[in-house]
């Protein structure tokens, strides 16, 4: 099981979303690093070339990963994202409010899906 | 050996009476036998088929090499660091000490002639082998011990042809072959990601959403065409997922996600990828 440093690199996508990549320590000796700040920019340059990231301490990730596809960068921390939670809820609705019309319930919506 | 007879060849003297002859002729006998028996031979005072054989040879230190003759050969001891050894010397004068303190002296045993040279039997008799070059190894032709080359460590390229069968496959060199795993990995994709076991591939993760990844190589891959086989489990009921891609692969890094039996993605509680390919 490997271990992990207490930063993580948070890149805020062009489709709202947000990537969180977590630095193994392993990976740090293996690619002869002794310096986090420098590794991380090396790791996040060799998976993501040119791409802008922000460097939080992993505290500042939720644990709690039920709403995951609504987080959102604020500042230095990775929250959940109220605007994102209304748009993702209002989409639920919407599904919902097609489903009632066709008169579907979400367990038959489900099995459809697997149909 | 105590001799009961005395050898005195003035013996019998000129004036010594005629009818005591039988007396010396005995005495005469009796000193010749015992002497050849101090030397070794087997001599018995009544009649014996064995008379005149040897029970062994005993030798006196010579102080020096006997001179050399035509035709003939000399077995012949003398004194090393105190010690009584054994010599021969051919008909050409060529002397050799066989035994030194107590062993064989094996440097005459076909001729010292160099450091690492070895003694071998050829058809005729031990011959001297000498030492091979640098790197070979001795081994059987089925008729005789001969110096012959190593089996040598396939090389990446031959590990990459997959046809050679008379080199042999070593553990740094195996992940060369087309038909082995280049890379593996087995990752828990809740909570915070984070990598079980794996190899050839990066502990570093990127979580991009919900059942969303990115995994890298360590030594990535020559180009984009590989295989990649994956699995997950995920904690409800109906635990066996789909592990599938909505990105083109690239050489270094691989975006996966993970869809459940009705389509949605979902964290994997036990993530597994292979990859095969050729490496960078």
């Amino acid at each position: 099981m490997s271990t992990y440093l207490n930063r993580v690199a948070v890149i805020e996508r062009p489709d709202g979303g947000i990537s969180i990549t977590k630095f193994s320590v392993d990976d740090m000796q293996r690619y002869g690093y002794s310096d986090e700040d420098a590794f991380i920019a090396w790791y996040m340059d060799r998976i993501n070339p040119g791409t802008a990231f922000t460097v939080v301490p992993e505290t500042d990730v939720p644990t709690d990963r039920s709403q995951r596809n609504q987080w959102s960068l604020k500042g230095s921390k990775v929250e959940v994202d109220p605007v994102k939670v209304a748009a993702h809820q209002q989409k639920e609705a919407q599904k919902n409010a097609l489903l009632n019309k066709l008169k579907i319930s979400p367990e038959e919506a489900k099995l459809l899906k697997e149909i | 050996m105590v001799y009961t007879k005395q050898w005195d060849e003035t013996k019998p003297a000129g004036s010594r009476a005629l009818s005591l002859g039988d007396d010396d002729i005995r005495e005469f006998k009796t000193a010749i036998r015992e002497r050849l028996q101090g030397g070794g031979m087997y001599f018995p005072s009544t009649n014996d088929d064995n008379a005149g054989l040897f029970n062994w040879i005993k030798f006196i230190e010579q102080s020096s090499n006997p001179t050399q003759e035509a035709n003939r050969g000399f077995l012949f001891t003398k004194d090393i660091s105190s010690v009584t050894e054994l010599f021969w010397m051919d008909s050409s004068g060529n002397v050799f000490q066989l035994t030194t303190a107590g062993k064989f002296l094996l440097t005459n045993l076909g001729g010292w002639q160099a450091r690492g040279d070895l003694i071998r039997g050829s058809a005729t008799g031990w011959e001297r082998y000498a030492l091979g070059t640098s790197g070979k190894i001795l081994k059987s032709d089925g008729t005789d011990a001969v110096w012959g080359d190593n089996i040598q460590a396939a090389t990446q390229a031959q590990m990459e042809a997959a046809s050679a069968t008379d080199v042999y496959v070593s553990p740094g060199r195996t992940q060369y072959h087309p038909g082995v795993a280049k890379a593996w990995i087995v990752f828990n994709g809740t909570g915070s990601p984070a990598v079980t076991a794996s190899h050839n591939m990066d502990s570093s993760i990127t979580d991009h959403g919900t059942g969303e990844y990115t995994v890298s190589f360590t030594t990535d891959f020559s180009s984009a065409a590989y295989a990649l086989a994956g699995f997950s489990t995920e904690s409800s009921a109906l635990s066996n997922c789909f592990v599938t891609s909505t990105t083109d692969s690239v050489a270094g890094t691989k975006r996966i996600t993970v869809v459940k039996h009705d389509g949605t993605l979902t964290d994997g509680t036990a993530i597994s990828l292979v990859a095969y390919g050729d490496q960078a």
